[in-house]
């Protein structure tokens, strides 16, 4: 038997988070003001290429992350999506995960918004259209068939948030302590079971 | 940083420890400021690194921050507990902590103004606005040109409704090159190219536009787009490119979406495209930095203030620990000197160092030890001083002789136990005080000092002056005067008038020497004497052989009263001459080895026969009592000799006690052991329970002619003395004392006992 040490599943380390936060008295004001972002249930595409998984965070920008979009800086999101295996002896087994990184970003010359998912790019006029596509992540590709057992009942784990290590650096030392710039989510955990 | 505090100079493992934390250390502080200073210069690529750097800054800062006050607090308590040395470290320190503070202060504040100020000076309205103006005038400049295109596309869509014919790639190409453009595509709803013209020669499908352009296309019917440019993500500057779609006009009916779509792309110049470019980047910074100002400003404020404190803190910690390695040989030789102060000799631990302090060190302890060295020679001499005093002293404690010191006025200044024994006087008690305080010694300060008066008198008596002179000293509490044999000397000390006397109770002496008088006169007095007596009393007895008959009555009884007295006064005289004879030569008798229990009951038969003899009534009759030892040792003795020894002891006693109500007399013998057990002794004592002696005749007891009888020559004792003396004998005599009275007086004897034979004729020849 495998026991190799894996993170804690998101959902346990939430509720530990949460517990920790409200038993401070902390984190129940920033929860409040933080962005809330209705998570849609994931989509779960089991076929023999692998497991495909579809997300929607669907959120609005605040104004003061519009402003600063609008002045050319460029937004990191980023949606990472983990197959775990539960284990109630142990922590649970990462069995597979993969990551998307949307960057999007506003032109001022040609007034236009850009949105850029790995090597490509696609230009949108308004602000909701661009979201969209941030928002949601079609068809992604999570685990191989190999990495996978047939009958087995695996977790799906999902987060998307806005990434503000990839901000220039003197707004890493602002916005640690702005509510607006905390745009996070955890998708309900998901369970499943192997069935190409 | 881990450096210990507490104690830190107490140990030499400390110490090094102290030393390696701050070799590491303060290199390692430097080089994590360094670092933090280059990180925040390159502000454009966010550096993961930079917060590791700043929180370790942040934990150094904090580590020095409680070493230094760890420090702090150590000197304070150090301070309050007024501990040696630590006013001159807390000053070096609190100095150098100035001189590193201040500068990194003042530097500090003004870096700070600058820093702030200087920010502020980069963000300003009119930069923003040229900017935006830049920006403007960018996007006007591509409007213009994409308008100018629209027009073209127009123009060529009606000449090509005109002209169906134009739509042959040769004509397109003349068209595309007359109007300067890239590329001319005419394409159907569903994408068909129909006829191209220029172009990337290398691809085969024209560029057309992407499905949402299409999707757009069909709905509205032109569009007129914009593309490539840098968003940033790409460093090397794209060349922006205009695209028009316009739909031919067509005099068919067409389905919507069917129809023919006429593209042109053109390039924009590279100089407008590229400063527009250009523009929006800088726009982009601009706005980006404007937005972070605060955050920039915090970010090297905060930078500057941890460096400010990484150096006031390392500042402080120099300086106590360079005050502490300054002061440190000044404490050493403070410590020293207290030390040395206390008395404290020792060799101190010696201080390797090559400046000042290190040679005024080395001098301090060179010093210290010739200082050590004296003292070990005072005390050496001063232990053999003492030595040479108490070696005096137990000679004089020793010595039977009495000596007296005097100083000035007859002050004592020293006296042995022996004159204390011999005078009888607390003289311990008068140390220091003049000799004619105590009442005692009166008469013989008064005979010292006028001895002294009298040889100060003589001049040049002679090379050591001195006196000798023979006192009579009374002795204190009882009416009996020993002979003192005195000498005195002055003593020739500088600087204050000392004298000694010397003397010696010479009673003894004189006694004896009294005896050897005795018995020569009572030798020459026998002789002298006897002589004539016997013609006395032949005279006397013819005188009254012849007379008797021719006398009567009255006359012959007085011849016969006379003659008789005449012959019995002769005879008594003859008798005393006698004992005179008998003290001045005794009978030298052969000692031999002889039982003394035997020879007392010999003589006991005697008294109780004699006692009868007398007639004496026997309550008047003394009861002589007899305690003898039954295993007696035998002594070496002769008989004749030891008889009468017995009887003028018995005889004595009986006289004594003849006064007394009841009288007792006890002779008694016993044999007494000696510590070393060589040989034992015989005691011989006869006591009664008579008015015991005199002081005075206690003294001279055994001297002839001294009595307390009445009637007696006082020969008995003397004669005892004498055979005493000639057997070895010690003789003692002391009244019994009872509830402090005397009650009676004992005599004893005490002979060498015989304990093996063959050494008796040892002691017979020195006899």
């Amino acid at each position: 038997m495998k026991t190799r040490p894996a993170s804690p599943d998101p959902m346990r380390r939430k509720l530990l988070r949460n517990g920790l936060a409200l038993a401070a008295g902390v984190s129940l004001f920033s929860r409040a003001r933080a962005t809330t972002i209705d998570t849609e249930p994931l989509m779960l595409t089991m076929s023999p290429e692998g497991l495909f998984v579809t997300t929607a965070a669907v959120f609005a920008l605040p104004r003061s992350l519009e402003d600063v979009l609008h002045r050319g800086i460029a937004l990191y999101f980023e949606t990472v999506v983990t197959v775990v295996r539960p284990r109630w002896y142990w922590f649970n087994e990462d069995i597979a995960q993969a990551r998307r990184e949307v960057r999007l970003a506003y032109q001022p010359l040609l007034q236009r918004y850009r949105v850029s998912v790995g090597g490509l790019q696609q230009n949108y006029d308004s602000l909701d259209e661009a979201l969209g596509v941030v928002q949601r992540t079609r068809h992604l590709r999570v685990a191989e068939p190999s990495q996978l057992t047939a009958g087995q009942t695996y977790q799906l784990d999902a987060r998307f948030k806005l990434d503000l290590s990839q901000l220039p650096r003197p707004f890493q030392l602002n916005v640690s302590s702005q509510s607006d710039w905390k745009i996070e989510a955890t998708f309900p955990p998901q369970p499943f079971v192997w069935t190409p | 940083m881990t450096r210990p505090s507490s104690n830190a100079w107490d140990s030499r493992t400390s110490r090094w420890a102290t030393r390696m934390a701050l070799a590491l250390g303060l290199p390692l502080a430097v080089f994590l400021v360094f670092l933090l200073a280059v990180s925040t210069d390159n502000t454009g690529q966010p550096s993961p690194f930079f917060a590791w750097l700043y929180w370790i800054n942040f934990v150094v800062a904090g580590v020095l921050l409680l070493v230094v006050l760890a420090l702090g607090l150590r000197l304070g308590w150090r301070l309050h507990k007024r501990r040696f040395g630590s006013r001159l470290l807390f000053k070096l320190a609190a100095v150098f902590a100035l001189v590193g503070v201040l500068p990194g202060v003042v530097i500090y504040t003004v870096s700070y103004q600058f820093v702030a100020r200087s920010i502020e000076t980069w963000f300003d309205v009119k930069v923003e606005g040229a900017l935006s103006a830049g920006l403007n005038l960018g996007r006007t400049t591509l409007n213009v040109l994409q308008n100018d295109l629209q027009s073209k596309a127009r123009n060529l869509s009606v000449q090509i409704a005109d002209d169906p014919t134009l739509l042959s790639p040769l004509s397109m190409e003349q068209l595309r090159q007359q109007l300067g453009l890239q590329q001319i595509t005419v394409f159907d709803g569903n994408g068909t190219v129909l006829v191209t013209a220029g172009g990337n020669p290398f691809s085969l499908v024209p560029d057309l536009p992407g499905p949402n352009s299409m999707r757009q296309l069909r709905t509205m019917g032109s569009i007129a787009d914009i593309e490539g440019g840098d968003d940033g993500a790409s460093q090397t500057p794209q060349t922006l490119k205009l695209r028009v779609v316009i739909s031919l006009p067509t005099r068919h009916f067409v389905l919507p979406g069917h129809g023919r779509y006429l593209q042109l792309i053109q390039n924009v110049p590279q100089a407008i495209s590229s400063s527009a470019l250009e523009v929006q980047r800088a726009y982009g910074e601009y706005q980006e930095r404007a937005l972070g100002r605060e955050g920039l400003k915090r970010m090297y404020i905060s930078t500057l203030t941890l460096t400010l404190f990484l150096a006031v803190f390392l500042a402080v910690l120099l300086a106590v620990v360079l005050g502490n390695q300054l002061a440190k040989p000044l404490l050493l030789l403070a410590d020293g000197m207290k030390a040395v102060a206390e008395g404290d000799l020792r060799q101190k631990p010696n201080f390797q160092r090559n400046d000042e302090l290190g040679v005024l060190v080395r001098s301090f302890n060179a010093m210290t030890n010739q200082l050590a060295e004296a003292r070990a020679q005072v005390q050496f001499n001063h232990d053999a001083l003492e030595a040479s005093r108490a070696y005096l002293q137990s000679v004089l404690d020793n010595l039977s002789t009495g000596v007296l010191v005097l100083g000035s006025d007859q002050r004592l200044a020293l006296a042995n136990p022996s004159a204390t024994r011999l005078l009888r006087a607390p003289l311990q008690g008068l140390i220091g005080q003049p000799l004619n305080q105590h009442p005692s010694l009166q008469a013989l300060a008064q005979t010292i000092a006028d001895a002294f008066t009298s040889l100060d008198e003589q001049e040049d008596a002679g090379p050591s002056p001195h006196w000798l002179q023979q006192i009579e000293y009374p002795l204190p509490g009882s009416d009996a005067t020993i002979t003192l044999l005195a000498r005195g000397a002055r003593l020739a000390l500088p600087g204050q008038p000392a004298s000694v006397v010397v003397f010696d109770d010479i009673s003894e002496v004189i006694s004896a020497q009294r005896s050897l008088a005795w018995a020569e006169v009572a030798r020459r007095l026998a002789h002298e004497i006897k002589n004539p007596l016997t013609p006395i009393q032949l005279s006397a007895e013819r005188l009254q052989m012849k007379l008797a008959a021719k006398l009567e009555g009255a006359d012959r009884d007085m011849l016969q009263r006379s003659t008789t007295t005449i012959v019995n006064q002769v005879q008594a005289m003859q008798h005393m001459v006698n004992d005179f004879r008998d003290y001045a030569r005794l009978p030298a008798g052969k000692p031999e080895a002889m039982n003394l229990n035997a020879l007392i009951q010999d003589v006991l038969n005697l008294y109780t026969s004699l006692s009868a003899h007398d007639g004496a009534s026997p309550e008047e009759k003394p009861q002589v009592r007899a305690d003898l030892a039954a295993d007696l040792p035998h002594i070496l003795g002769n008989a004749t000799q030891l008889r009468q020894v017995i009887h003028n002891l018995l005889q004595n006693a009986i006289d004594a006690v003849a006064a007394q109500p009841e009288r007792k007399v006890r002779i008694r013998t016993e044999a007494l052991p000696t510590p070393s057990g060589a040989a034992l002794r015989v005691r011989l004592s006869v006591s009664d329970n008579g008015p015991g002696f005199s002081d005075k005749i206690l003294n001279r007891a055994f001297e002839p002619y001294v009595t307390s009888k009445p009637r007696g020559t006082g020969l008995g004792l003397a004669v005892v003395k004498k055979i005493a003396e000639e057997h070895h004998a010690r003789i003692e005599i002391q009244n019994l004392q009872s509830e402090g009275s005397v009650c009676g007086a004992r005599v004893s004897l005490i002979f060498p006992g015989l304990a093996q034979q063959h050494s008796v004729d040892a002691p017979l020849r020195q006899a």
